[in-house]
C-alpha cells in the first residue's frame, strides 16, 4: 500500500522529515519497505543566457551556441533545437549533472563533456520534457527574460515532489489503509494533533425518496449511504488532487472518479459513482443471486460472477459487483450530470470469497475485506459529497441512509497490572492513558469510578498497579476485541525497542535433548564420516509419477498445486536422489555419492503414525551413481558398483553401533538389511541356537539395490546407480532396546587363522554360507571373511569356488590347530549336508 | 695384485674417488669392498709379509677397509637422500593421489545445526511434528479465523480427499506452529523447546520462491514469561549467530498465535551492497486463545514463540540469491560448504 508524505502532512500539526517519519511508521508496526521519492530532480541544471549562436560547420542541423551559465567564461554548447536564438534565457544541464528523465533504454542520462560532430559541447539546453516537466520537445524552454545566468533552475520552477512509503500492511490493520489512518499512528507517537478533514461537511437537509435506496441482503451489507448531486460538470481534477493520486500511482481520470479515490485513500471508505441518468428506476437494491451471473465491469471484461456474490441493482438489473467494481453499464462519462455516491459498508467475507473467486483485488475489496469503520459510511459520503459540490459544481439533491445492522462500539476491560506483567516493563497508568487516547479509545478508570474520591492520592502512584479501565474500542478497529489487543497497542506505540533487557534471563529446568534428536544427528554424522554429501530435495513430485509410485493405495496427492509438478508427496527418497545426480551428469560430474534424511508419505490402513491413514516417516537414504573415481595414474576410471553401497551402508551400521544386530538377506534383486534374529545388541559371538535358519519374517529395516532401468530412464540418469533406504524410526528403535554398552576385555592370546575354500553351486549365496560359519563356528570364531571368488578353470559350469578365511581367539589360551581342527571337521559336515559344498583345501 | 706396500696410493685414490652416482658407486663397491676387491687382496697378503711388519701392516690395511666402508656407507646415504637412488617414475611424490571422498552435510543442516546449539545453551529441548497436518493443527488451534487471508488458497496446499474421510481437511503445514500445539496438548508448563522442520507453501519455484522451506519455531510457557524476556531471548540468539555488537530493530507485527507480535530486523551489510535491514524472525506473546486450545490458563500461565526461516538465513550469510541452488544439489555447490 503507497503512503504519500505530502498527503500525510495535510491531517497533522507537525510531521518529521521524510526519513524519521518512514522509522516511526516501521516502528508502530506499519512497516515501510520501500521509499521512493517522486517528481523531477532538477539539481544540476541552470539558468544559462545564450548569447551567441553560430552554424555548426559540419551538421545542417545543428548549431553551436556560446552561453552563460554564471561561470567567468561562457560555454560552448552544441544545440540542435529550432527555436534556439541568442539572448534567450533557457535551462542547461551542467556537465555532471543527471537529467531527471532517464534515457529509453532506463540507464541514468548523465552530461558529459562532449564532441558532437567535432565541435566541444559542455552542458545541454533542456527542452520540457527532458526536465520531466511536461511531454513537449517542440524546441528548447525559453524562460522569463529576466533571471539571472546561473541561478539553480529550480528557483524558478516549482515542480511537485513528493517522499512516497509502500508499506507492508499486516491484515489486522484495516484502519491504516488510507492516509488518516496512518497519520493517526503517527501523532500518536509524536503528539502531534490530528486534523481531520470533516469539519466543513454539507448539512444536507433534503431526503431522497423513500425506496430509492433498498437493501435486500442485509446479512452482506449493513448499511448504504445514498447522495444525489444534480448539475455537475466532469471534467480534469484540480492539480493538488492529482498530484496526491499520482504520488500513489493513481492515474487521474476524471474529477468525479478522482474525489472517489480521493476519499478512499483519505478515509479508507471505499466510495462508487454512478451516472445516476442510467440507473433505469433512478433506483437502487443491494442483493444477492443464487445463480452464477455474467456481468461486465468498468474494465470491459465480462465475467462470470459465482452465486452469493453481492451485487448493486438498479430497477431491474446489476449496475456494480458490490466492494469490488463498479459496472461498466453505469459508470460516468463526460456527459455525466447527475451522480450518485455510494457510501456502504459490505460485509468482509462475502467481499472476500467474491473477490477471490474472481481473483480480482481492487482497491475496494481490500479494505472491505479487512473491514471498514461501520460508523464512518455516512462522513464519507458527505466528505464526498463536500469535493464534488467544490470541484464539480452541481447541487446536493438529498440524502438516504440506509443502516438495518447496526454496529455498537465495543468495551474491554484493560488491567494495568496484566499490561505491565505481560511487557515485563513496568508503564505508567498516565503512559497507558495517553497512548490509548491518542489512538481514540475511551477509557474510564473504574476503580477510581467505584471509591470516587476515597482512593488516597498516594495510592494512586505509579506503583500501584491496580487500576483496570473500561476502554471504547472505536470502530474503525474491528481487530481489537480483547485485553491482550489492547496491550498490543500500548507496546506498539511505547516501541518494543524501550523495552528494558531484563538483568537475568531465567531458565526453566532445562529438559534433555530427546533420544530421537540425537540419534538422527548421529546418523547424519555417521553419513558425513562416511564420506557422503547430503542433500535436500523437493517433497513434492510431479503428477507423472503417480502409477510408478504406487498408486492410488499408497499415494498422497496434492488438492491444488500450483503447478503439476508439484502435485504427490514422495514415497520414498529416490526420486529426489536421481533427479539431483542426472543434475550433476548434466553439468560434467562423473559421479556422485549422496544421502538425505527427510520424511516421505505413504497411505495405510493400518492407523497412521500422526494423523489416522497416512503414514510419515522419516528415512535415510544413501544413493550413488556414475564413477566412484575417474582415470587416474594409479588406477583406471571406475564405476560404483553395489559393494560400494553395501560398505557405505555397513559403514553407517558399524558406527551406529548396529553391525552385529543386522544382517543382510536377498531377496530377488534387492538386498534386505534385517534385524538380526535373536541378537543381543553388542554380542562377542552370534549365538546360533536361536536361528531358525531364516525362515521366520524378518524385520525389514532398509534395502539396497541397483536404482531399476524404469526409473533411471525417468530421471535421464544413464549411469550405473545404487540406492538404498534405511529406516530410520526402525532403525532408532533398535539402537534404543539395545543394553547399555560395557567393556568387552581384549584377549591377550593370538588369534589362529584357517582357510576354507568350498566349491558350490553358482547359485549358492555367499552370505548364507558365512551366516552357517558363524552359527557353526561357536564363540571362538571371531571373524569370517572372503579373500577370494571364482569360477571356470578346473570347476564345472555351475560351480563356483569361495576362500574363506577363518580367524578364532579364545580369552583363555592361545588356540592351535588341535583346538580348531572339531570345528572344521563340524563345519565341513554341516555345510556338505546343508549347502552340498566339497572342500578344495 | 695390489702390493700391500701400495697401500698410501690406494688410500689416495679412496679418497678421491668420485662417488656421485649409482653407478660410480658399485664401481667403488667392486673395486675395493668385494670379496674381490682390492683390499680384500691385500689382506690376503698379508701373510706373505715379513713377520714383524704384519702387525703394523694388518692395522693400516684394517683402518684403510674402515676409510673405503665409511666413504662407501656415507655416498650411498648422500645418493639415497637425493632420491636419486633407484628412482622409479611413481616414486614421485609430487603426483597427485586418488581424490579422497570428502562427506558434509548440506548449508541447510549446517545453519540449523548452528542455530539449535545456541537454543540448548539457552535451555530449550527439541520437538517435532508431523509435515502432513490437519486444519486443526495448522489454523484452528492457532487462532486463524476462518476468513483468514493466511488459508488462501494460493497459499496452502490442501491434501486432496479421500474415500475414507471424505470431510477431512488435510493439509502441508504452513509452518511448524502446529508443534507447538502438539507439545503444549501433551506436556503441561514449563515448556521450552524449539519445534525445527520443513514447511510448504503452493508458490511455483522461481528464484526468489521454493515450494518448500525449513523453520525453526521456538516456544516458551511458563508463569510470568514476558515480552522482555521474548525480546533478551532474540537478541541473545541473534548476538550468537550472527556476532556481538550487531545492530537490530524489533517492530510490531501481526500473526494470528501471537499477540503482542513482533518481527526483528538486523543491519545487514555484505560486500558492496549498501546496508540495510534484513528481517530473520518473527515472534510475540502466545495468544490467549491459542493457550486457551490446548486447556492452559492463560491467566495463569503467559509464554512466547518466535519463527525464523533456515533458508533466509542462510542465504544471507552466503549470498546466495537463488533458494533453487539450495534443492538442485550441484556439487560445485555444495563443495563450498564443507
Amino acid at each position: 500500500m503507497k503512503i504519500s508524505y505530502n498527503w500525510l502532512s495535510r491531517y497533522l500539526s507537525q510531521i518529521p522529515d521524510p526519513l524519521e517519519t518512514a522509522d516511526i511508521l516501521t516502528l508502530t508496526g506499519l512497516e515501510v519497505e520501500e521509499i521512493e521519492q517522486t517528481g523531477s530532480d532538477l539539481t544540476g541544471i541552470v539558468v544559462g543566457e545564450v548569447l551567441d549562436v553560430q552554424p555548426h560547420p559540419d551538421a545542417d542541423r545543428l548549431v553551436v551556441c556560446s552561453v552563460d551559465i554564471g561561470d567567468k567564461e561562457p560555454s560552448q554548447i552544441v544545440c540542435g533545437a529550432p527555436n534556439v536564438e541568442a539572448g534567450q534565457k533557457v535551462p542547461v544541464a551542467t556537465v555532471g549533472s543527471v537529467l531527471p528523465v532517464p534515457l529509453p533504454d532506463g540507464s541514468p542520462f548523465k552530461i558529459r563533456k562532449a564532441k558532437i560532430r567535432g565541435q566541444k559541447s559542455a552542458g545541454m539546453i533542456c527542452a520540457e520534457d527532458e526536465l520531466g516537466l511536461s511531454d513537449d520537445h517542440s524546441g528548447i524552454m525559453v524562460l522569463d527574460g529576466s533571471v539571472t545566468p546561473g541561478t539553480p533552475f529550480t528557483d524558478v520552477v516549482t515542480t511537485y515532489r513528493d517522499t512516497v512509503y509502500e508499506i507492508g500492511l499486516t491484515p489486522n490493520r484495516p484502519d491504516a489503509t488510507c492516509h488518516l489512518g496512518v497519520a493517526r499512528d503517527l501523532a500518536a507517537v509524536t503528539g502531534a494533533r490530528l486534523q481531520k478533514p470533516l469539519d466543513a461537511l454539507p448539512d444536507i437537509t433534503g431526503r431522497l425518496e423513500k425506496g430509492t435506496i433498498g437493501i435486500t441482503d442485509t446479512d452482506k451489507c449493513h448499511r448504504y449511504t445514498g447522495i444525489l448531486i444534480c448539475g455537475i460538470t466532469v471534467g480534469e481534477s484540480p492539480g493538488w488532487m492529482k498530484n496526491l493520486l499520482q504520488s500513489i500511482g493513481l492515474r487521474p481520470i476524471n474529477n468525479v472518479v478522482d474525489i472517489t479515490n480521493f476519499v478512499l485513500h483519505e478515509l479508507g471508505q471505499p466510495l462508487h459513482a454512478f451516472d445516476y441518468r442510467l440507473l433505469s428506476g433512478g433506483r437502487i437494491n443491494v442483493r444477492s443471486f443464487d445463480r452464477e451471473m455474467k456481468f461486465t465491469t468498468l474494465d470491459e471484461v465480462e465475467r462470470t460472477i459465482p452465486a452469493g456474490s453481492l451485487f448493486i441493482c438498479d430497477g431491474e438489473k446489476p449496475v456494480a459487483l458490490a466492494g469490488v467494481m463498479g459496472g461498466h453499464n453505469s459508470e460516468i462519462t463526460a456527459g455525466t450530470t447527475d451522480l450518485l455516491i455510494e457510501s456502504a459498508y459490505f460485509e468482509p467475507t462475502g467481499i472476500r470469497k467474491t473477490a477471490r473467486n474472481l481473483a480480482l483485488q481492487t482497491d475496494s475489496s481490500y479494505r472491505f475485506e479487512r473491514g471498514v469503520d461501520p460508523n464512518i459510511t455516512k462522513t464519507a459520503a458527505l466528505r464526498c459529497a463536500e469535493l464534488v459540490r467544490q470541484i464539480c459544481g452541481g447541487n446536493i439533491n438529498g440524502i438516504a441512509d440506509v443502516h438495518p445492522v447496526r454496529t455498537e462500539p465495543l468495551e474491554i476491560e484493560l488491567r494495568h497490572e496484566r499490561n505491565n506483567l505481560l511487557l515485563g516493563v513496568p508503564i505508567d497508568a498516565g503512559k497507558v492513558v495517553q497512548i490509548l487516547e491518542r489512538l481514540e479509545f475511551d477509557t474510564f478508570d473504574t476503580i477510581e469510578q467505584k471509591s470516587g474520591k476515597a482512593v488516597a492520592a498516594s495510592d494512586r502512584s505509579d506503583h500501584n498497579t491496580s487500576t483496570i479501565w473500561r476502554c471504547t474500542v472505536p470502530t474503525f478497529r474491528p481487530d481489537i476485541t480483547s485485553e491482550i489487543d489492547l496491550i498490543e497497542e500500548v507496546a506498539r506505540i511505547f516501541d518494543y525497542n524501550n523495552i528494558p533487557d531484563p538483568e537475568r534471563i531465567t531458565i526453566a529446568q532445562p529438559e534433555p535433548v530427546p533420544f530421537r534428536e540425537q540419534f538422527l544427528e548421529k546418523v547424519r554424522s555417521t553419513a558425513v564420516a562416511a564420506g557422503l554429501k547430503e542433500i535436500y530435495t523437493n517433497s513434492l513430485l510431479p503428477e507423472h509419477l503417480y502409477e510408478p509410485l504406487g498408486g492410488k493405495s499408497v499415494v498422497v496427492p496434492t488438492l491444488n498445486p500450483i503447478t503439476k509438478d508439484q502435485a504427490l508427496l514422495r514415497t520414498s527418497l529416490l526420486y529426489g536422489f536421481l533427479r539431483s545426480a542426472a543434475y550433476n551428469f548434466n553439468r560434467g560430474i562423473n559421479g556422485v555419492q549422496f544421502f538425505e534424511i527427510g520424511n516421505i508419505f505413504r497411505k495405510t490402513d493400518d492407523g497412521g503414525t500422526w494423523i489416522e491413514g497416512i503414514h510419515e516417516s522419516t528415512h535415510l537414504h544413501i544413493g550413488i551413481a556414475g564413477q566412484a573415481h575417474s582415470d587416474h595414474w594409479k588406477s583406471p576410471a571406475r564405476n560404483y558398483d553395489i559393494f560400494d553401497l553395501k560398505a557405505l551402508v555397513q559403514s553407517v551400521m558399524q558406527q551406529l553401533g548396529l553391525d552385529q544386530a543386522v544382517e543382510w538377506r536377498l531377496s530377488g534383486d534387492e538386498l534386505l538389511l534385517t534385524a538380526r534374529e535373536g541378537s543381543k545388541l553388542h554380542p562377542d559371538r552370534f549365538d546360533g541356537q536361536s536361528d531358525r535358519s531364516g525362515n521366520s519374517k524378518p524385520l525389514i529395516l532398509g534395502a539396497l539395490s541397483p536404482v531399476s532401468p524404469e526409473w533411471n530412464k525417468r530421471t535421464e540418469v544413464e549411469v550405473p546407480s545404487f540406492s538404498s533406504d534405511l529406516q530410520i524410526d526402525l532403525l532408532q528403535n533398535l539402537v534404543q532396546k539395545s543394553e547399555s554398552r560395557t567393556y568387552k576385555p581384549v584377549s591377550r592370546f593370538p588369534s589362529f587363522a584357517f582357510d576354507l575354500s568350498l566349491v558350490v553351486n553358482k547359485n549358492v549365496a555367499s552370505g548364507d554360507l558365512e551366516k552357517s560359519m558363524y552359527i557353526i563356528g561357536g564363540s571362538q570364531l571371531k571373524t569370517v571373511e572372503v579373500f577370494d571368488v571364482f569360477e571356470g578353470g578346473s570347476l564345472e559350469k555351475n560351480q563356483k569356488s569361495i576362500a574363506f578365511r577363518l580367524t578364532f581367539q579364545d580369552n583363555a589360551k592361545t588356540l592351535t590347530i588341535k583346538d580348531v581342527d572339531p570345528v572344521i571337521k563340524k563345519k565341513k559336515k554341516k555345510l556338505g549336508s546343508e549347502f552340498a559344498t566339497e572342500l578344495r583345501s | 695384485m695390489t702390493e700391500i706396500s701400495d697401500i698410501d696410493t690406494v688410500k689416495k685414490e679412496i679418497t678421491s674417488f668420485s662417488l656421485d652416482s649409482v653407478d660410480a658407486l658399485e664401481a667403488f663397491r667392486l673395486k675395493y669392498l668385494s670379496r674381490k676387491g682390492i683390499i680384500s687382496d691385500m689382506l690376503a697378503g698379508i701373510g706373505k709379509a715379513d713377520p714383524t711388519e704384519r702387525a703394523r701392516l694388518g692395522k693400516e690395511l684394517n683402518s684403510l677397509k674402515k676409510l673405503a666402508t665409511s666413504r662407501f656407507q656415507e655416498a650411498k646415504a648422500e645418493l639415497s637422500s637425493q632420491s636419486t637412488y633407484k628412482k622409479s617414475a611413481t616414486d614421485d611424490p609430487t603426483l597427485p593421489p586418488v581424490p579422497p571422498q570428502i562427506g558434509s552435510t548440506h548449508p541447510l543442516s549446517q545453519t540449523l545445526e548452528e542455530i539449535k546449539s545456541i537454543f540448548y545453551r539457552l535451555g530449550f529441548t527439541i520437538a517435532d511434528g508431523p509435515e502432513l497436518e490437519d486444519d486443526f493443527h495448522n489454523f484452528t488451534a492457532l487462532n486463524f479465523p476462518p476468513e483468514h487471508p493466511a488459508r488462501d488458497m494460493q497459499d496452502t496446499f490442501f491434501i486432496r480427499k479421500d474415500e475414507q474421510n471424505p470431510s477431512r481437511n488435510l493439509v502441508l503445514r504452513t509452518h511448524t506452529s502446529p508443534v507447538q500445539i502438539r507439545l503444549l496438548k501433551e506436556q503441561k508448563p514449563p515448556v521450552r523447546a524449539i519445534m525445527p522442520g520443513r514447511v510448504y507453501r503452493n508458490e511455483s519455484i522461481t528464484a526468489k520462491s521454493y515450494c518448500l522451506f525449513h523453520q525453526v519455531e521456538g516456544l516458551y510457557v511458563d508463569n510470568n514469561v514476558s515480552l522482555a524476556d521474548l525480546k533478551h531471548t532474540l537478541i541473545t540468539f541473534a548476538g550468537h549467530l550472527f556476532g556481538k555488537g550487531l545492530k537490530y530493530r524489533i517492530r510490531p507485527s501481526f500473526f494470528p498465535f501471537t499477540e503482542p507480535s513482533l518481527e526483528m530486523d538486523i543491519w545487514w551489510e555484505t560486500g558492496n551492497r549498501p546496508g540495510q535491514w534484513m528481517e530473520i524472525l518473527g515472534a510475540g506473546m502466545v495468544h490467549p486463545n491459542v493457550l486457551k486450545a490446548v486447556d492452559i490458563d492463560p491467566e495463569r500461565y503467559t509464554g512466547f514463540a518466535f519463527g525464523m526461516g533456515v533458508e533466509r538465513i542462510t542465504m544471507s550469510r552466503y549470498e546466495i540469491d537463488d533458494i533453487r541452488l539450495l534443492y538442485d544439489n550441484d556439487l560445485r555447490f555444495l563443495n563450498q560448504f564443507p
